[in-house]
Order: C-alpha cells, then sequence, then structure tokens
C-alpha cells in the first residue's frame, strides 16, 4: 500500500463547507502536515464547526481535540497579557496598537478562529519606543536576545525593537513603531497607520490597525519576511480579513487599492491577491480587476514570484517536501533579506545565520525533560 | 495479533520497511528503525503487546536511526525523527533503545490535551488505584516495579493519564525504566524478570528496561479508580513511614509533576481538585521493598471494607 | 488648641479586583484552592488571603478600613492585625489579583 503524498492540507481550505472524505492514512498525513505547517489548531476549529468528530477514524479526533484546549488556553492568555501590557503603559502618551493574532482575537476576528499565538506584537508611536521599552522593563520584561549582534541587527535594520521577554510569565512581546522595516523598499511610516487605528472599546486606549492597514501589513509580512513555516496560515489569515471586510466595511475593496497606493505596498498586496485566488478563489470584484491587475510589477519578476511564493507555500512536511520546493524557500529567504538590508550586508547576515543553524543552543536532553 | 506471533524476519522486515504498529492504552504508534537495538529491545520487551491492525488510526509516526554523515563511522549516534522534525540532539548509538522509550513518552505528553496527563506511575490492586508522582530519581519506578511483581497492576511508569471525563486513570503499560542502583536491587527482587540490555553513559547514568508482566499487558483497556496519591521517596536505610499529606497541597504538588496542567486550564483544575477530593494522600519514605509492598496492602486492606 | 492637629490629605488609597480576573474556587479539606483562568495560575490560601480575595470579587473598591472590617466579620475573628492584612494585600497585588 503507498503512503498518500503531496498537500493534502492546502485543498481542504478551498472547499471549507465540505466535509472531507479522507482514509485513515490520509487523516494521519493531514494532521502531521497541519501540525507541520501551525495549522491544526485551526483544522481541529474547522472539524470542530463541521461537527466531524464522529466522522473522523477512532483515535484522530483527539488530536483535534487537544489542539482545541491549547487554543481555548492561549485565547485566555492572550486576554491577560494584553491586560498586562496595557496596565504598563497606561502612563505613556502613545496609543497602544495590536497587531496580527493579539489584535484579530482582541478585535473579534476570524482569524482569531482556531489561532495558536506567538509572541505579542504592538505598534507605538516611534517617539515614544524608548519610553515603552523603560516601561516594560519595569513592570518585568527583559531582553530576549542577548548575542549583540542580533541586537543590532534588530534595532538597526528591522523595525523592532529586540524583543522583549517576562520574567515570570516567559511571554514575549514584540514592539514595533512600523509594519516594515525601515530599510526596505516597502518602508512605512508609522504615523501614517496611527492615524488609522481603531479602539477595541470605546475610550480605549489599547487599539487595532485600520481594517485596510491590517490587510496590507498581513500582505508585507508575507512578502517581506522570509521565514516560511506559517506562509499558508497568513494567506487563511488575510483571506478571511479580505472576506469579513469586503462585508462590514462600505467601498472596501477600492479603498484598498487606494490605500496600498498611500502606502507603497502595492507590490506585496498584488502578490498576496494573486495567492489568495490561487488557492480560495477570493478574488475583488469584477470592475475593479483591471485596477488590481495594473499593480503588477514587471512580467519578469511577477512569474519568478509567483513561482517562488505558489511554491514556498505548501507545509513544509517530508511529503511535500521536494528540490524545487527547497530552492523556491531558500531564494525567497535571500530575496527576503535582501528587501530588509543593503546587498553587501545580506551575505554577512546569512552566512552568520546559517552558522547558528549548525550550532543552535541545545535543545533540551529529552531525558532531562520531564 | 501480538508481537511475538511474528516471526524475527518479519519483525526486522516491518521496521526497516513500512514501520511497526504498535498499541499502548489508546494509542497506536507507528516505529520505524534500522537500528539493531532497536529490533532486539523490542522484540524482547514487546513480546505480549498488541500489533495495530490495518485500519488502525496511527497516533505517532516516529523513526529512530543513524544520523548520517561522517561521524557515523567514529562515534555513530542516532535520532529520533517525528513529523519530519527532530524534537532532540542525537545521542550515541549505544542509548538508541532508551531514546525510543523516551521518544514514546514525549510524543504523548507533548501532543495529548484531552486527558490529563501526569508524571506519575500508576499502580492498582482491587479496583483501586495509587498514583506515584515524583520527580526523578524518588525511587518510584524502583517501587513501581516492586509492587507490579507483588500483585499489583501496572498501568504506567511515567504517564499517569487522567481522564477529564471521569477522572479514572488509563493504562499504558509500557516498559518500566530502571537505572543506576535500582536495576540490582529490582533483579533480586523479581528473579524472573526480563530485563533489556543496560545503556551505559546516558545522563541518568546506567539505563535499561524491564518487561512489563503479560497479564497487565493484556487488560491495557481497563482503566481504574485513583484511591490514594502517594509521594515517594527512598531514603536509604528507612523505615516505611506514611504520612498524611494535605489534600490542597497534594493538588498543586500534582499539578508540579503534571505534563500538560498549564495547557488544560479550568478542567485540568477540576480534575485535579475532584483527584485529590476522592483519595488519600501521603507522603511516604521507605528503604525497603517488602516494606512498602507490606504498607500498600495495608492500605488497601483498610480501604476494602 | 491651635493648630496640634494633623489633617489628613488626600484621599485614603483603595484597592481592587483586578477586572481581567476569572476566579474559580474549590474547597479542599479546610483550604482554598484558586484557579485564575486567564494567566492560567493556581493558588493555595489560607483563610485570611481567601477571605480578602473574596471580599474584592464582590466588585467594590475597597480602602484598608473597609477591608478590615469586610474581613473581620467574614471570618468571625475581631484579631485580625492591621500589619497582617496589609502583607497579604501586597501580596495578592504581586500576584496581580488585585490591583491599586
Amino acid at each position: 500500500m503507498t503512503a498518500p503524498r503531496g498537500d493534502l492540507l492546502t485543498p481542504l481550505w478551498r472547499h471549507p463547507r465540505q466535509a472531507p472524505e479522507l482514509s485513515v492514512r490520509e487523516w494521519e498525513l493531514v494532521i502531521s502536515q497541519a501540525r507541520c505547517a501551525r495549522l491544526l489548531s485551526r483544522l481541529a476549529q474547522h472539524g470542530a464547526d463541521l461537527g466531524l468528530v464522529d466522522r473522523l477514524p477512532r483515535g484522530a479526533w483527539r488530536h483535534l481535540d487537544s489542539e482545541l484546549a491549547v487554543v481555548a488556553r492561549q485565547r485566555a492568555a492572550v486576554h491577560w497579557e494584553v491586560d498586562c501590557i496595557t496596565r504598563a503603559l497606561a502612563h505613556l502618551d502613545t496609543p497602544v496598537v495590536l497587531l496580527k493574532g493579539a489584535a484579530y482575537l482582541m478585535a473579534d476576528l476570524p482569524p482569531a478562529r482556531g489561532r495558536v499565538f506567538n509572541d505579542i506584537d504592538i505598534l507605538v508611536d516611534r517617539r515614544q519606543i524608548d519610553a515603552v521599552e523603560s516601561a516594560l522593563m519595569a513592570a518585568g520584561w527583559i531582553a530576549h536576545e542577548r548575542d549583540a549582534y542580533n541586537q543590532r541587527y534588530y534595532r538597526t535594520w528591522m523595525h523592532e525593537l529586540p524583543p522583549l521577554l517576562h520574567v515570570a510569565r516567559g511571554s514575549v512581546i514584540d514592539v514595533h513603531h512600523t509594519i516594515t522595516p525601515p530599510t526596505s523598499r516597502f518602508a512605512v511610516d508609522g504615523a501614517l497607520l496611527l492615524q488609522q487605528v481603531r479602539p477595541l472599546h470605546l475610550g480605549d486606549r489599547v487599539t487595532v490597525l485600520g481594517p485596510l492597514d491590517m490587510v496590507l501589513h498581513s500582505a508585507a509580512h508575507l512578502f517581506g519576511e522570509g521565514e516560511f513555516d506559517h506562509g499558508l496560515r497568513d494567506l487563511l489569515d488575510m483571506d478571511d480579513l479580505l472576506r469579513h471586510f469586503q462585508v462590514t466595511e462600505p467601498e472596501f475593496w477600492p479603498q484598498l487599492l487606494a490605500r496600498s497606493q498611500e502606502l507603497g505596498l502595492q507590490v506585496p498586496l498584488y502578490h498576496a491577491l494573486v495567492q489568495v485566488h490561487r488557492l480560495f478563489g477570493t478574488l475583488p470584484p469584477a470592475p475593479l480587476a483591471a485596477a488590481f491587475q495594473s499593480l503588477q510589477p514587471n512580467a519578469v519578476s511577477r512569474r519568478a514570484m509567483g513561482w517562488a511564493l505558489g511554491r514556498a507555500l505548501q507545509p513544509i512536511h517530508p511529503a511535500c517536501a521536494s528540490v524545487e520546493t527547497s530552492l523556491a524557500r531558500f531564494a525567497l529567504y535571500v530575496r527576503s533579506h535582501w528587501l530588509r538590508m543593503p546587498a553587501h550586508l545580506v551575505i554577512r547576515h546569512l552566512a552568520r545565520k546559517a552558522w547558528m543553524r549548525w550550532f543552535p543552543p541545545k535543545d533540551p536532553d529529552p531525558t532531562l525533560t520531564v | 495479533m501480538l508481537l511475538h506471533e511474528l516471526t524475527q524476519a518479519e519483525l526486522a522486515h516491518r521496521l526497516r520497511g513500512d514501520g511497526l504498529g504498535l498499541r499502548s492504552g489508546p494509542f497506536g504508534f507507528r516505529i520505524r528503525s534500522r537500528v539493531p537495538h532497536v529490533f532486539q529491545g523490542l522484540g524482547l520487551l514487546y513480546a505480549a503487546s498488541p500489533l495495530l491492525g490495518d485500519a488502525d488510526f496511527i497516533d505517532f509516526d516516529l523513526s529512530l536511526d543513524l544520523v548520517p554523515g561522517v561521524r557515523r563511522w567514529l562515534r555513530p549516534q542516532v535520532h529520533f525523527v517525528f513529523d519530519g522534525t527532530t524534537p532532540f540532539e542525537p545521542l550515541p548509538a549505544d542509548h538508541a533503545y532508551p531514546l525510543l522509550e523516551w521518544s514514546m513518552n514525549w510524543c504523548i505528553s507533548a501532543h495529548v490535551h484531552d486527558s490529563l496527563l501526569l508524571h506519575s506511575a500508576v499502580v492498582e490492586r482491587g479496583g483501586l488505584a495509587a498514583i506515584l508522582p515524583a520527580p526523578p530519581g524518588s525511587g518510584k519506578s524502583t517501587l513501581c516495579a516492586g509492587l507490579i511483581h507483588r500483585g499489583w497492576r501496572l498501568l504506567s511508569d511515567e504517564l499517569g493519564m487522567v481522564s477529564l471525563q471521569d477522572g479514572s486513570v488509563g493504562a499504558l503499560v509500557r516498559p518500566v525504566s530502571l537505572k543506576n542502583e535500582s536495576l540490582a536491587v529490582v533483579r533480586s527482587y523479581v528473579p524472573d524478570a526480563v530485563f533489556n540490555r543496560v545503556s551505559v553513559g546516558t545522563s541518568k547514568g546506567s539505563v535499561t528496561h524491564m518487561r512489563a508482566p503479560s497479564d497487565h499487558v493484556a487488560r491495557m483497556a481497563d482503566p481504574a479508580r485513583p484511591r490514594w496519591v502517594i509521594f515517594p521517596r527512598y531514603v536509604a536505610g528507612s523505615p516505611p513511614v506514611l504520612t498524611p499529606r494535605s489534600r490542597a497541597d497534594s493538588l498543586l504538588e500534582l499539578g508540579r509533576n503534571a505534563f500538560n496542567y498549564t495547557v488544560l486550564g479550568r478542567p485540568g483544575f477540576e480534575a485535579l481538585a475532584n483527584l485529590v477530593t476522592g483519595s488519600d494522600c501521603y507522603d511516604f519514605q521507605y528503604s525497603q521493598l517488602d516494606d512498602a509492598v507490606a504498607t500498600f496492602d495495608g492500605l488497601l486492606h483498610r480501604a476494602q471494607p | 488648641m491651635a493648630g496640634s492637629s494633623l489633617v489628613q490629605q488626600g484621599a485614603e488609597r483603595v484597592w481592587r479586583i483586578n477586572p481581567a480576573v476569572g476566579l474559580h474556587w474549590r474547597l479542599v479539606d479546610d483550604q482554598w484552592v484558586v484557579f485564575e483562568h486567564n494567566s492560567g495560575t493556581t493558588h493555595q490560601l489560607d483563610a485570611l488571603p481567601a477571605a480578602v480575595l473574596m471580599a474584592f470579587e464582590a466588585g467594590r473598591p475597597l480602602d484598608v478600613r473597609q477591608l478590615l472590617e469586610q474581613v473581620r466579620e467574614d471570618l468571625g475573628q475581631q484579631e485580625i492585625m492591621h500589619a497582617h492584612l496589609q502583607t497579604v494585600l501586597q501580596q495578592l497585588v504581586q500576584l496581580e489579583l488585585v490591583l491599586q
């Protein structure tokens, strides 16, 4: 009996209302692929929504149910973290803008369903960033990154302080002042974003990005980050946001178009929309199709990027791995760093990162871990 | 079908090819390995264990093989691969079998959150279970190994699996891990026991595994109701001393000794509260296995009207 | 009497329950264990800290004097010392269950 191969995961979201008909071996593989792609929790939520518990092979549901327990626990934990952060920064004169997962959760947006969170990302007024760092440290956060080179990388080349770790809770917070690296081709002035933030509750200091900026952030993050463990997840998030906001926001698509031009994020938006259409069928309304098409970069880079993104978005799993996929992933990784740092610095940084991968901090010895 | 019904050739063929499917309580493992120690260890220690059927769901697919590269000729190492990742650093090839057992424990403890998983041994007699939580080195495995050869049934020596639905404890019945001095103690206490070869120089010292009694393996589908929570402590030369321990205190200590208490949130809290409320909790200090068996039997006797 | 008495300046310090907490209580034998479901922390509390926390759980902010009165009544013990209460209060603030 040949084991199933290929990407079983992505097709599930092409037809989200259909209960998947899979064999025992296929369910094993889907669960395994979902775990690799950090989408097990989303799959679990999907399974719960479709009432699949009785339709899975015996034993399979436990994996999804277990993941739902993690989701529930993390939702509570994110609420707590956001509250702690808010209290720590309450005395400062800056809005506190939640980004990504924390924003989706606190604003009750679709990508929050079935989500597992990692760090909390916030955006603050650039002029207050030092004050924010001090206030967080006074409330128990410390520098997480102790390597001096990486510290400099974060501060100089990326758009954020090095991550901060809370000494008691072990949670991590990333503080940003904009949504893309300041040195990249797609740099965005944070002040523009702050103009459109929306409070979570009336009078709340805690805010989230405006819907258009949320979508553009998602596109820019996917396009510019270089780490592809969760490319598929981020595209699912983006698809969720598009489908949600096109209903809740008047004139959403024309405004998205205009805002992408205002922030200089047309190219990431274009690429992200191509992928979202390819994988899930989502499209801007027909009258605007031509306008969105015109966002595309030149034909050569478009084809190359389309190929690279298309391959690189498959879940990283032995059953999906091929030379082509690894090359694509590497090509995108190099490109992301090029977007972020002047070329002559890229090789030095990548070589160092690669070196660190061969001599990583020790994984815990299994005999010592409980 | 049980593992010992396979020929050696068939066992080797499965391990080197599509994988050997083994059941442990509710879990299905598929194991692939070309390492001879793994083949030998499995054949010896899982002889009475049920194999998975073709239609059985495999919870954890893992492989244990030599790390490729120049190294393998100088100081061969093995690593455990799960879902295309290697969660742990490689270990010397001599430690391949213990690595397999630790990996199987890790698979369960890292991914299963529909039950409360305690880091504890669990044994049962007369339908009542004793949960023995303990940090490494407290002698719980020695105690467990002794009890299960004097009338107590093995549910697990490492993973106490408490149902969130009804508070019962499930049986995994895998080989019991033993190390250093406890090996000699258990060998003399249970002359007929079957042990795997000893791996030396692990981070825990010398390690081996003891085969679980086959009638215990046969009962891996039978859960048990917890009745006692006993925190053991081996103290050389000590007489048996059983001291009641506050239930509230025991609740917190169990939480500290659980793999996933912090993941489960409120259901985990309620499960632990129910567990301690329904159990007598003790600290237990001992040095002789016979004393321990007598103490435990005494508890059983008092619990049964 | 010329100017010998000190006038209390400013408001009395008040404390309140952290609105972000969700508490689940179990009485185990004679001790309280409480699970806070957002932070995911579990606490074993003696009678006094438990009574203090429960007093705040009712919702109203309390100053020390009000708290002392409430707790003495709830526990039926008039001997509870102000200083002892302050210590307990500080511990609960450190755990972020109670805020100033």
